[in-house]
């Protein structure tokens, strides 16, 4: 980055970390900021790499196959008038279907893939691998359980297994959180290295 | 107001500035903590490294500008190992902030290697539709691509591109995703691994470790890279030691500081119901 952007960048940061000492005119100023810019992008970035081309080349360069879903498109822009709003169910409805046998089609096999990595063998290896396998196979089975709501939950097998199945998950909820925040703090370092490191030059890296 | 009370209190503005001291200590006097190669970082590794020369490298780009900093190291780690592979390397993203924020880390590293751009390697750029977009790649990379690249320069007119006009596994070797979420690995691996058979690693943020671990155990992902400190040890693996490795003792030290707060607002809390229950 240049000497003007590191300033752009640490001056946007300390008005987005003024938030922390409370609310004020600043943070608010840095927040409207990014959300224009990154929409003004985002809206730029499509015009030119997309809607510009498909109308001024491609359409009058022989596909002209893309005029259905360029009005496909469009259609769903009747929502704002009432009486044509009708129109622009027709889309969405395409949308949804299509979406719904698409992702169906493609998901089975992944998901059969996750099914398959829990037959793992649980004997003929070093003691902590096997523990590690078992532990995997009855968190799995347990916290099927705890899903388990098609039958009265009388049996004890099912009892204790919807039980330890409600741990697992707090486990797992806990090692997300732990992560969560983690991550977080990385986003924060980068920004304290940014401030301290290439805009002050506090050290040489 | 006794002591219990008074923990759980405090200003939390006070423990903002305790932080920012802390964090500023680790970064200007990092302490050297070593820093553990993980099995899963090692795996990713391994898999590149057997990769012959010549091999095509895919990398999705499936991040925006809010995760830099923990994916922008893992990138340079990996694209320095696959520079010094002599692998060829394309890259494209689902996410439009994600091409350009490779175009920035990659341009310097294939300068430093002597790579030359569209032989070497090639920037696809961002391309709306997300997973119908690089399902198409599988059939079609110039229909998919509208045939040009991220500059919008066009794509036959690179060699890389010429020897590669399928996302196939014919033509793949490798996919690596980079990704912060929807869409992002899993994505590719319903729409493209899985399907073509392709081995996938991905570079994962530290937050979605726990979600992507299931992939790994599974053999569906051959390695992963977690958050900051897997950045840190595949600079290591490479033999390129940079922002991470520091970064790492910041984030012990982060990590350190959080759990003592947890610990003391625990007791804090403990130590005022009982006295409420005496009471």
């Amino acid at each position: 980055m240049t000497r003007a952007q590191i300033w752009a960048a640490a001056l946007c940061t300390i008005a987005v970390y003024t938030y922390l000492y409370k609310e004020n005119p600043i943070w608010r100023w840095a927040e409207h900021t990014f959300v224009a810019l990154a929409t003004g992008y985002a809206v730029a970035y499509n015009f030119h790499k997309y809607i510009k081309p498909t109308i001024i080349t491609d359409i009058p360069g022989g596909k002209w196959h893309l005029i259905i879903p360029l009005i496909m498109g469009l259609l769903i822009y009747t929502m704002w008038f009432p009486r044509y709003s009708w129109l622009a169910r027709i889309p969405i409805s395409f949308w949804v279907g299509y979406g719904a046998g698409y992702v169906l089609g493609y998901n089975v096999s992944p998901f059969l893939g996750q099914v398959r990595g829990n037959f793992i063998a649980l004997a003929g290896m070093s003691g902590w691998e096997a523990f590690s396998n078992i532990l995997l196979v009855v968190g799995v089975l347990a916290v099927l359980m705890y899903f388990f709501f098609t039958v009265r939950r009388t049996s004890a097998v099912v009892q204790a297994g919807s039980t330890l199945g409600r741990y697992v998950i707090m486990v797992a909820l806990g090692a997300s959180y732990g992560n969560t925040v983690l991550y977080r703090f990385t986003l924060f370092l980068g920004r304290m290295q940014l401030l301290l490191l290439d805009w002050l030059q506090l050290k040489q890296v | 107001m006794d002591w219990s009370e008074r923990l759980q209190q405090i200003d939390r503005r006070w423990i903002y500035l305790f932080i920012i001291v802390m964090v500023s200590i680790a970064i200007l006097r990092p302490l050297g903590l070593p820093v553990r190669i993980t099995d899963t970082t090692r795996m990713l590794y391994d898999h590149i490294e057997s990769l012959p020369p010549g091999s095509v490298v895919w990398l999705g780009m499936e991040y925006s500008t809010g995760s830099i900093a923990e994916l922008n190291p893992q990138i340079i780690a990996v694209v320095h190992h696959i520079f010094k592979k002599d692998l060829k390397l394309i890259v494209s993203g689902m996410w439009q902030d994600g091409p350009m924020i490779a175009q920035g880390l990659i341009e310097p590293l294939a300068e430093k290697y002597g790579k030359e751009y569209g032989v070497d390697w090639v920037n696809l750029g961002f391309r709306a539709g997300g997973t119908p977009y690089i399902r198409l790649m599988t059939e079609d990379i110039m229909e998919a691509t509208a045939g040009v690249d991220h500059f919008s320069k066009p794509l036959k007119d690179y060699p890389l591109m010429q020897q590669v006009p399928r996302l196939t596994k014919e033509y793949v070797d490798f996919i690596i995703v980079a990704d912060t979420g929807t869409p992002g690995s899993p994505e590719w691996l319903a729409y493209v691994s899985d399907p073509q058979g392709i081995p996938m690693g991905v570079c994962i943020i530290q937050m979605s470790v726990p979600g992507m671990m299931p992939y790994v155990q599974a053999g569906q992902y051959v390695g992963l890279v977690p958050g900051l400190r897997g950045a840190a040890e595949y600079e290591i693996l490479v033999g390129e030691t940079g922002p991470a490795v520091t970064g790492t003792d910041t984030s012990s030290m982060a990590a350190i500081l959080v759990t003592l707060f947890i610990i003391l607002g625990n007791i804090g809390y403990v130590m005022s119901v009982r006295r409420k229950e005496q009471e």
